[in-house]
């Protein structure tokens, strides 16, 4: 029997798992709410700001890039371009080596995962170690996130205490604050001793040529202070004009994703620094990998996005399966858009299955910082899988409906048939959707064509 | 990859669509009118506190604290002029050891460049800034900040951010929730984030 | 996000769309919806030669299916431009929101066609109150109700039009119950493309429900009745589901007003 991938996950996820993930996400979902009307009980300002947010980030990109560019170079950055994940990789890996760096400390960022970036430093001999401690937890299992603000929300105090005896960071004690600090004084030995930082960039600021991260661990500061190097990858439509239009989107930013006000760190990043303890040379690649694709088509809108996570958090499928279920670094309603658009048009196969795993709701849109439209977006997708002619399993084939649906004279004379099916042994069918629908549902007493009946003897 | 044919295939891209103008907008648009209340000091106090950072507006109060956290010694940032006689109670180093003593200081102090009353953030620069290891190590930190440096807003406070190498917004001790949810505080950067108002 | 055109077209005449579910399934839903909009305006005329909405086609991202039926069902209605009025947040979704999408790479004149006609479609409840003006059913329904909101009506004024007019039946009681803007998992083609996921959200939803213990479930669309009505039945729990039409109309036959 035919089933999707994601709702064979479901099926399989582990209860606990499963209750954890969705109280979590239900927390920040409940939490946005409440922040965002904490901050802006006035009718609409709230709304407005979203508005401004996706308007913002509907602006000249290629002139953002272009002031950036020029605006990092003039601060002492030295600014690079990647094309794809293998240039980005390559080019990393090759400012690492020229400095015969050993130890790289990293901030969290989902373009690295991305771009799959620790894997391969690794193998090419760099000791490359996560910061944040949810990254941290799941480097050391060789596990990728399942969440792109909580990496490990999937994961229990007692197999994170497992592992981190298991991996020589401290003995078992699976108290959280225990782990914490455990994780802290593992992780000062890496800080003390790192040369180079690398980070993604939650905005880029044009006018000023900097880069903004925000962090609620201290870990991007802390790996920064002790770093020589500096290494901040982002796509290019991290680009936001200037400061002032920053306070747009970090008023957004937490409090779409944590439930937070603001996240207890921000750092502004424009050049290698002027104290001590602070890097002496910085790095920005900007990258593409197939984002200019994606600007050129009609699925630009989802570039807006800012990797909150409010769309899983409020995701119902995502409740129930967690990320891990959608097999990409996105998952939930960002990756169900985005992964496939990320594969590009020549393996639309690998995660052609992503864009149905979605009721069409449309709560995600309703919670999107930069209201993106999600839901319009996944049902372009599901053309663009259609009319690629891949297949996806249980798909249903419409043709002969369509025919039906549109000959009124065989829909009017068929539909009263169905009332046959009522005498049928219904529950004998296990197979297609009649027997996907029955194993779980009942369906009531079929009365085609009751209605026109009706409006006949009484029009 | 080259610079220009990187940005032309961006500028291309975008080519396909109707150039969208840029919204206008005014600070107002996005200031909170909660968070501000009250005036730019009480209005940091209050977010800073909700945070749980701990505001100090005299010295003793500041030792009081300090002791009862059972602290010895600290490290001070040579930026800092006034140590406000804490180093009569404490044993306090001008530089941070990072090669030596990375660890050995129970609390540090230093020069906050400003702070922001609507996010009830602290904001240092590296401008006013000797050492970042000061601010970002030691388990107790606390910061300097000039009454008369508060800002009312987040706008107000970015239009002066972002003109040092680096600055960074802190808005209380460090924190997670990475396991189960559970709230820590205290990861990486202080477990607790104090100021003293001067 | 299912927000529809700001200026669709009134009036005391208008066209009935039955759908395809009542069609085929729920007859009593769509005959009272009739009898109500009868009630409040001057003519209900339901041509016959429509069939369906093309959503399910649409949905699975079978395009080309969907505008054939959208093509035919414009055309079912094109004997007069009177509004249109579905029993069904779902389908009236369908025409006055997604139909654009499906027809994003026609010709001009043909997006044209679907545009106006996407200013004539209005969902049941929202008509009765935005466009006729109806202030209250009135009548008498004893009962505690649990209203579920169908997801397609987020951004429209479907549900608190639906809310107005429940409010307004005297005995009739709105309860609240967990969880009531989390979709109840049917999804279309959803609930047999993605049968676990859909029925993990069916039973939540069917779960916080009962346990609220109303008399009587009520929504603005069938379909997502027939998915959360299955899965009690299956589940043993007591689910007595009624579509908003058969509400309404009850109440006034019990207050002798129908």
């Amino acid at each position: 029997m035919s089933v999707q991938k994601i709702d064979e996950f479901c099926k399989n996820l582990d209860p606990v798992v499963k209750k954890a993930v969705r109280i979590a996400s239900i927390g920040s979902t409940v939490g946005r709410e409440k922040t965002l009307l904490e901050a802006y009980p006035e009718e609409g300002k709230a709304e407005h700001l979203r508005e401004l947010a996706n308007a913002i980030r509907s602006y000249n990109w290629a002139e953002n890039l272009e002031t950036a560019v020029k605006s990092l170079e003039s601060n002492g950055v030295k600014v690079l371009f990647a094309e794809d994940a293998d240039e980005a990789r390559r080019m990393i890996l090759d400012i690492i080596a020229k400095r015969r760096a050993k130890n790289v400390v990293k901030v969290k960022s989902m373009t690295t995962e991305e771009i799959e970036l620790n894997d391969f430093l690794i193998k090419n001999g760099i000791d490359t170690v996560e910061t944040d401690l949810g990254e941290l937890i799941i480097q050391i299992d060789g596990e990728r996130p399942s969440h792109i603000v909580k990496p490990a929300i999937h994961r229990r105090r007692e197999d994170i205490a497992r592992s981190f005896e298991k991996h020589g960071i401290s003995a078992y004690d699976d108290n959280p604050q225990h782990i914490t600090l455990n994780a802290r004084k593992y992780l000062r030995k890496k800080y003390l001793s790192a040369d180079v930082v690398i980070s993604g960039a939650n905005y880029v600021l044009a006018k000023e040529g900097a880069i903004v991260l925000a962090t609620n661990e201290g870990n991007s500061r802390f790996s920064m202070a002790c770093s020589k190097t500096h290494i901040a990858i982002a796509g290019f439509e991290k680009i936001i004009p200037s400061s002032r239009e920053l306070a747009v989107f970090l008023n957004l930013l937490a409090r779409s994703a944590t439930g937070q006000h603001s996240t207890v760190y921000t750092d502004f990043v424009r050049g290698p620094g002027s104290a001590k303890n602070s890097p002496q040379e910085m790095f920005v690649i900007f990258l593409d990998n197939g984002r200019s694709r994606i600007l050129g088509s009609e699925f630009s809108d989802i570039l807006k996005c800012m990797r909150c996570g409010a769309c899983m958090n409020r995701c119902p499928v995502f409740r129930l399966v967690s990320g891990h279920a959608y097999r990409a670094t996105y998952p939930g309603p960002l990756g169900i858009v985005l992964s496939p658009l990320l594969a590009g048009d020549d393996n639309l196969e690998k995660f052609a299955d992503l864009p149905k795993a979605c009721s069409l709701c449309g709560a995600c849109a309703d919670v999107c910082p930069a209201k993106i439209p999600l839901p319009d977006l996944v049902l372009k997708m599901r053309d663009k899988i259609k009319r690629a002619h891949v297949p996806v399993p249980n798909d249903i084939n419409f043709k002969a409906w369509a025919f039906l649906a549109t000959s009124p004279k065989l829909w009017r004379a068929l539909i009263p048939l169905n009332k046959l099916a009522n005498f049928l042994p219904l529950n004998a069918i296990k197979i297609g959707p009649m027997g996907r629908w029955l194993k779980s549902r009942t369906l009531p007493k079929l009365r085609g064509g009751n209605f026109r009946k009706w409006f006949k003897k009484n029009g | 990859m080259d610079k220009q044919i990187f940005i032309d295939k961006v500028r291309q891209a975008q080519g396909k669509h109707n150039p969208v103008p840029m919204p206008t907008f005014d600070e107002n648009d996005t200031v909170s009118t909660t968070a501000t209340r009250g005036g730019a000091k009480a209005a940091f106090m209050r977010n800073f506190t909700a945070n749980h950072g701990d505001v100090f507006e005299s010295c003793d109060s500041l030792v009081e604290f300090l002791k009862s956290k059972g602290c010895k010694t600290g490290v001070a940032d040579a930026k800092l002029s006034d140590l406000f006689g804490l180093e009569k109670h404490f044993e306090i180093s001008r530089e941070f050891d990072r090669q030596n003593n990375p660890d050995g200081y129970d609390f540090g102090i230093s020069k906050a460049s400003f702070a922001i009353g609507e996010n009830g953030a602290i904001v240092f620069k590296d401008s006013d800034t000797a050492d970042r290891l000061n601010t970002i190590a030691p388990w107790i930190h606390v910061a300097v900040v000039d009454s008369k440096s508060i800002v009312s807003t987040l706008p107000e406070g970015l239009a002066q951010t972002v003109d040092s190498p680096y600055a960074v917004y802190v808005t209380g001790p460090s924190k997670t929730t990475d396991v189960e949810g559970v709230l820590v505080e205290g990861v990486h950067g202080p477990g607790v984030q104090a100021v003293l108002i001067v | 996000m299912f927000t529809p055109p700001a200026n669709r077209i009134k009036g005391d005449s208008v066209n009935f769309m039955a759908t395809c579910l009542c069609d085929a399934i729920f007859d009593d839903a769509a005959i009272s919806a009739v009898k109500i909009l009868r009630k409040f305006a001057k003519k209900v005329e339901f041509p016959q030669e429509q069939t369906c909405c093309g959503q399910p086609a649409f949905n699975s991202g079978d395009f080309e299916s969907a505008r054939k039926v959208i093509r035919h069902t414009m055309k079912a209605f094109s004997h007069n431009d009177w509004p249109i009025i579905v029993p069904s947040a779902s389908c009236a979704a369908m025409l006055f929101h997604s139909s654009k999408i499906a027809f994003r790479e026609s010709p001009q004149s043909e997006q044209e066609a679907v545009e106006k006609f996407s200013l004539r479609v209005w969902e049941f409840c929202d008509y009765l109150v935005n466009a006729l003006g109806v202030k209250e059913i009135g009548g008498k329904y004893k009962a505690k109700a649990a209203v579920h909101n169908s997801c397609h009506g987020r951004g429209t004024r479907t549900p608190e039009s639906l809310k107005k007019l429940l409010t307004s039946i005297e005995g009739l009681e709105i309860v609240e119950f967990e969880s009531q803007d989390e979709c109840c998992g049917f999804g279309g083609t959803f609930s047999v493309v993605f049968p676990q996921i859909s029925s993990e959200m069916g039973e939540a939803k069917v779960r916080a429900v009962a346990a609220a213990k109303p008399d009587i479930v009520v929504a603005a669309d069938t379909s997502c009745l027939l998915h959360q009505r299955g899965i009690a039945q299956k589940l043993g729990i007591n689910y007595p589901a009624k579509h908003a039409a058969q509400v309404f109309y009850e109440a006034m036959k019990n207050g002798g007003i129908a």
